[in-house]
């Protein structure tokens, strides 16, 4: 097991910064997700890592030892891809065994390897099977199994389960996170799936434009968000945005844009905010942070407004709102036994103690 | 439907016929004494005789049975050879980033475009500076050169096809460049090898110019270069041209039954997995 850390790595393909000056920790044993969208380096820092792509700039050390001219099979890193990746003309007895075979491993060492790690992903049976006979799931445990039977120091994972179905992603994501419970090795999984960067990672750095906008816990990146990009970017239905500005009257402060007029409560009134006092914001409301009066038994004050809504979506467990807040669209996911009707003008109630504020200009969160 | 699928296959059957009816008339003509075929071979009586392909086979001047051997070894070397040099070079080409290389698959594109006959004289001078005339060894030498090309250029065609996290998946797990290729781009290469085999080894055994520019002391012609000369001073034997053209027949059809089945795994490419 090992620590990995990135110091200022940069990669550019021609003239196009892929990754730009980031610096990642990652402790030993911890699961780090990197997620973002398509194109924002979280991929191409993984296999710099591996020792794929080579580092234009800056250092990435594993277990302490700076690994920047050393080659993939040198690393003692196992990855697993998207694809998986197995070799199609070995059976899965020895796709498992080729990586060990390669270091020389005794036999009798590398048959015993090979069977305890396929029993404890439950294809102990398919050991003699080619990987065209498998199914998806069982090809994804091959490239598991692949993988732990080196037993290295760190495990990179590329989108493993964008490949999978729905159903059996969810099963697989259980039985990953289980697993690391288990092996205890450092791993790095790479996905643009929040929910699999939510469920699984210790920590999540968040990416995008081959910048790491935030690395944080879950939780954190959730309810703190440091930008709102990361505030868009993880939670489903993503967050409100709606343009404001700040006001003050008898000393208190206010979120005011069209449509509505805010109390902040006290303690969030902070110096930091008051400085935006009669300047343009973005207020930031998470669809769960919005209710109607029938949710909340008391409410408090100057914390509602109207919007008219468009659409509503009955998921059984909740209900999704679409409503027009004077021109600027909210969405807000409420209890799915309060009655809404399209069309009508609707009071919710914004819970300000969970409220957020940004820069219009730096996108940077201000509380 | 059914109508349409009749018509289809009386079509396909009468091209077969057409095409198969002169390799009918050959074996007529191999089988049978020529007064029973020299005026249409299709009439009774039908006396079978093997005598005309014992004639080729030990024929004096021109013995199929030695040629049949001279070919055998410049088919096969001139297979093997090109077949394993190419697929490292077009692992290379189709996988190595480096200076150089567009240029390069340029020269090997228009190399495909030269015609044969233009090569033959510089060609018999080199083998004559290096004393490679007259031996089986400049032959494999000269067929492999001129098979490399089209070689490289189909199987890096094919190695393109193959997902290259299954090189990234071997450097990790701990193979270098060799290893990644042996142990894992060959045998993944082996159904297009196959294809290239069967075709280089019949352009090789039916090849008659590069033979005679090189090859010209009568124990080490191939078969190609016997089957004239067992044509006859004064009349035309034809049962023994024809057993002669059958026996030559025989070793690419065996060649190609035999690797048939990788040969069209091959030529599909990497569409079929």
């Amino acid at each position: 097991m090992a620590e990995v850390l990135l110091k200022e790595v940069t990669k550019k393909f021609g003239d196009f910064v892929a990754v730009n000056h980031i610096s990642l920790e990652v402790r030993d044993g911890e699961f780090v997700v990197l997620v973002g969208p398509s194109g924002c380096g979280k991929t191409t820092t993984l296999r710099m890592i591996a020792g794929l792509e080579e580092v234009t700039e800056g250092e990435i050390y594993i277990g302490g030892r700076l690994v920047n001219d050393v080659p993939p099979k040198d690393r003692d890193i196992a990855m697993v891809f998207q694809n998986y990746a197995l070799y199609p003309h070995m059976d899965v007895y020895n796709n498992m065994a080729f990586g060990l075979k390669l270091r020389k491993i005794p036999k009798k060492e590398i048959d015993r390897r090979v069977r305890e790690v396929a029993k404890m992903l439950g294809i102990e049976d398919k050991l003699r099977a080619k990987p065209r006979e498998l199914s998806g799931g069982q090809r994804q445990r091959v490239a598991l199994g692949r993988a732990i039977v080196r037993n290295p120091k760190v495990f990179l994972f590329d989108e493993p389960l964008s490949n999978l179905d729905a159903k059996l992603r969810v099963r697989m994501r259980a039985e990953l996170a289980e697993l690391h419970q288990r092996l205890k090795t450092t791993s790095i999984y790479v996905t643009h799936d929040q929910v699999e960067a939510m469920t699984l990672g210790h920590r999540i750095a968040v990416m995008k434009e081959g910048v790491i906008q935030q690395y944080a816990d879950p939780q954190t990146i959730y309810d703190q968000p440091a930008n709102m990009f990361v505030a868009g970017f993880i939670g489903s239905p993503p967050m409100n945005f709606l343009r404001a500005h700040l006001t003050e009257s008898d000393g208190k402060v206010y979120v005011e844009g069209e449509g509505f007029k805010l109390l902040i409560p006290a303690d969030k009134a902070t110096d930091e905010v008051r400085s935006f006092l009669g300047k343009d914001v973005v207020f930031g409301i998470r669809p769960e942070d919005l209710r109607t009066p029938e949710m909340v038994r008391e409410p408090a004050p100057e914390t509602s407004f109207t919007a008219r809504v468009r659409v509503r979506e009955a998921l059984g467990d909740e209900l999704i709102v679409y409503a027009d807040c004077s021109g600027q669209e909210i969405i807000a996911k409420l209890d799915p036994h309060v009655r809404v009707n399209v069309g009508e003008e609707t009071t919710f109630i914004a819970m300000m103690e969970r409220m957020h504020l940004f820069d219009p200009e730096s996108e940077v969160a201000i509380i | 439907m059914r109508k349409r699928n009749i018509l289809a296959k009386s079509i396909a059957i009468g091209v077969a016929i057409i095409w198969a009816l002169p390799f009918i008339g050959i074996v007529m003509t191999a089988l049978r004494p020529s007064r029973e075929v020299l005026y249409g071979w299709w009439y009774p009586p039908f006396h079978l005789s093997i005598k005309n392909f014992v004639g080729a086979w030990t024929h004096p001047t021109a013995a199929l049975g030695i040629g049949l051997r001279n070919s055998v070894q410049v088919a096969v070397g001139a297979t093997v050879l090109p077949t394993l040099v190419a697929s490292l070079m077009a692992y290379g080409l189709g996988r190595l980033r480096f200076p150089g290389r567009g240029p390069l698959l340029m020269l090997i594109g228009l190399l495909l475009a030269l015609p044969q006959q233009m090569i033959a004289w510089p060609l018999f001078r080199e083998m004559h500076a290096m004393g490679l005339l007259n031996s089986l060894t400049g032959l494999i030498l000269a067929h492999s050169a001129w098979g490399l090309p089209w070689i490289v250029f189909f199987l890096r065609g094919y190695i393109e096809t193959l997902p290259v996290e299954l090189e990234e998946a071997a450097r990790i797990d701990g193979a270098g460049r060799l290893k990644t290729f042996l142990y894992v781009i060959f045998p993944l290469m082996l159904p297009a090898l196959a294809s290239v085999m069967v075709l280089q080894f019949t352009w090789v055994w039916n090849d008659f110019f590069l033979a005679l520019i090189l090859i010209f002391d009568p124990n080490k012609m191939v078969l190609t270069q016997r089957i004239p000369l067992l044509r006859g001073q004064y009349h035309v034997d034809w049962g023994l041209l024809s057993a002669g053209a059958l026996i030559t027949m025989l070793v690419p059809l065996l060649v190609f039954i035999f690797l048939q089945r990788y040969f069209v795994k091959g030529l599909i490419g990497g569409a079929v997995k």
